[in-house]
């Protein structure tokens, strides 16, 4: 059972978060886009924290977060947007669907460690 | 006004003349131009090796064996098209119409802000804001910084160039969209020499997979991504961007003759044949159509806006 499910169309990123996120105690699920990271979280219940890319082919980063509240009713798991994306605008609509933060890449694990280990209650 | 970078561009310079050599090289200097000084002989090898170049100098009496210079240009032409051609007449007269073709610019020998005209209006074409020119570079450096961490990452004098040449065998190209421009991104290189770096450990540790093709295209397509979102958080207003449609680096590598536009999902796909018409046999010419809906595809919205029959087509339609 995984805690934490990155979500990312490029293997590269899938690589480099959940590489740094196993070595720091997490167990990753990896998803290659919204919709099969809607898969993987209905699929998982351990699942605590989503990490996740916003611009992916078949459904975008936005549109999960946005079916993870409203359609699944799931209104515990985290949800982290993991992107390029600076948008104030988009940033709102992030918030508004109750994305819990925003990261704009590059990735940088030193930054995230803290809050993800309580997102996942690891100590 | 908005301050401009005056970029630099290399040229073949095909001059024997020393002293119309001196005029040249001290004219390319004032305009940012690097001239690669060669003779007739070496100018076609010339033109293999150096693929970033943005024109050609030539003088018309050039010592070219038993052809002569306009024969030279003709075949620079040929090998290289996107070249504009700057030729430095000895003789009266205008051009043939065949040699005015591929002689775009055509100036008479001391008339310098003739060939200066030439130079502006083609080689530096279009100009581009000295802050966007340093911002690019600089964003660029910072992405690659962090998707190779352990490489020391740095970048030439940014300069101009009119070739249509692939560097490489991996590319990506990335729509770039603003109220001020729209247009496409690309990054290339070679599979090898990214392998390579790869195998020296310039990334993160386990990031690269097997280093199979598809590894190495998916390090230069992340890539795209971030310097592409750098660019659009940076140059694109917040209000243009928050209409702008996704996107994904489409990622292309020629040695394998492999493009993936992100998806894993099935493409659609017709081949049309082209044959001799009455004649059997022989190879026909295949033409293959794909039609790739990775960034959005809702078949159930799915309608048709006008007649399907092709019989209209041509029909003058009165109102």
């Amino acid at each position: 059972m995984a805690n934490v499910l990155v979500v990312d169309d490029s293997s590269t990123m899938r690589e480099i978060v959940s590489g740094y996120l196993n070595k720091h105690g997490f167990d990753v699920a990896l998803a290659t886009d919204g919709r099969d990271g809607l898969v993987q979280l209905k699929a998982d219940p351990g699942i605590k924290l989503v990490v996740s890319d916003i611009n992916m082919p078949n459904m975008d980063g936005l549109a999960m977060a946005d079916k993870i509240r409203n359609e699944l009713g799931n209104k515990s798991v985290h949800i982290i947007m993991l992107t390029t994306e600076d948008n104030p605008v988009m940033r709102e609509r992030g918030r508004t669907i109750g994305v819990t933060g925003w990261i704009v890449k590059p990735f940088r694990g030193d930054a995230v460690l803290g809050p993800f280990k309580k997102f996942c209650g690891i100590t | 006004m908005t301050d401009t970078t005056h970029l630099e561009a290399k040229v073949l310079l095909l001059e024997h003349d020393a002293q119309q050599c001196k005029v040249l090289t001290d004219f390319c200097d004032s305009v940012g131009l690097m001239p690669l000084l060669r003779t007739s002989h070496d100018a076609l090898t010339c033109l293999e090796q150096h693929k970033d170049l943005a024109g050609v100098l030539l003088a018309e009496d050039l010592p070219c064996g038993n052809r002569d210079a306009l024969h030279l240009a003709e075949s620079i032409h040929r090998l290289r098209p996107e070249l504009p051609i700057f030729l430095r007449r000895t003789t009266s007269g205008d051009l043939d119409a065949l040699y005015r073709e591929f002689i775009r610019f055509p100036w008479r020998t001391g008339d310098v802000e003739q060939l200066r005209a030439g130079v502006e209006r083609s080689i530096f074409s279009l100009r581009y804001p000295t802050a966007l020119v340093e911002g690019i570079v600089d964003l660029t450096l910072t992405s690659m910084r962090s998707m190779f961490p352990n490489a020391n990452v740095t970048a030439e004098p940014p300069y101009v160039v009119h070739d249509r040449i692939i560097h490489g065998e991996v590319s990506t190209i990335i729509p770039i969209e603003s109220t001020w421009c729209r247009g496409y991104m690309m990054l290339q290189t070679e599979e090898s020499a990214l392998r390579q770096g790869m195998l020296k450990g310039f990334s993160y540790e386990g990031v690269g997979g097997e280093l199979n093709f598809r590894d190495l295209n998916n390090m230069l397509g992340e890539t795209t991504n971030l310097i592409w979102g750098a660019f659009k958080n940076r140059y694109i207003a917040p209000s243009g961007a928050a209409t702008q449609l996704a996107q994904v680096p489409i990622v292309i590598n020629h040695a394998h003759k492999y493009i993936s536009f992100g998806s894993p999902d099935p493409q659609l796909c017709i081949r049309y044949s082209l044959s001799e018409s009455g004649r059997r046999g022989g190879q026909p010419l295949v033409i293959v159509q794909r039609f790739i809906f990775n960034l959005h595809w809702s078949p159930e919205q799915f309608a048709e806006y006008a007649a399907s029959s092709s019989s209209d087509a041509g029909e003058l339609d009165l109102f």
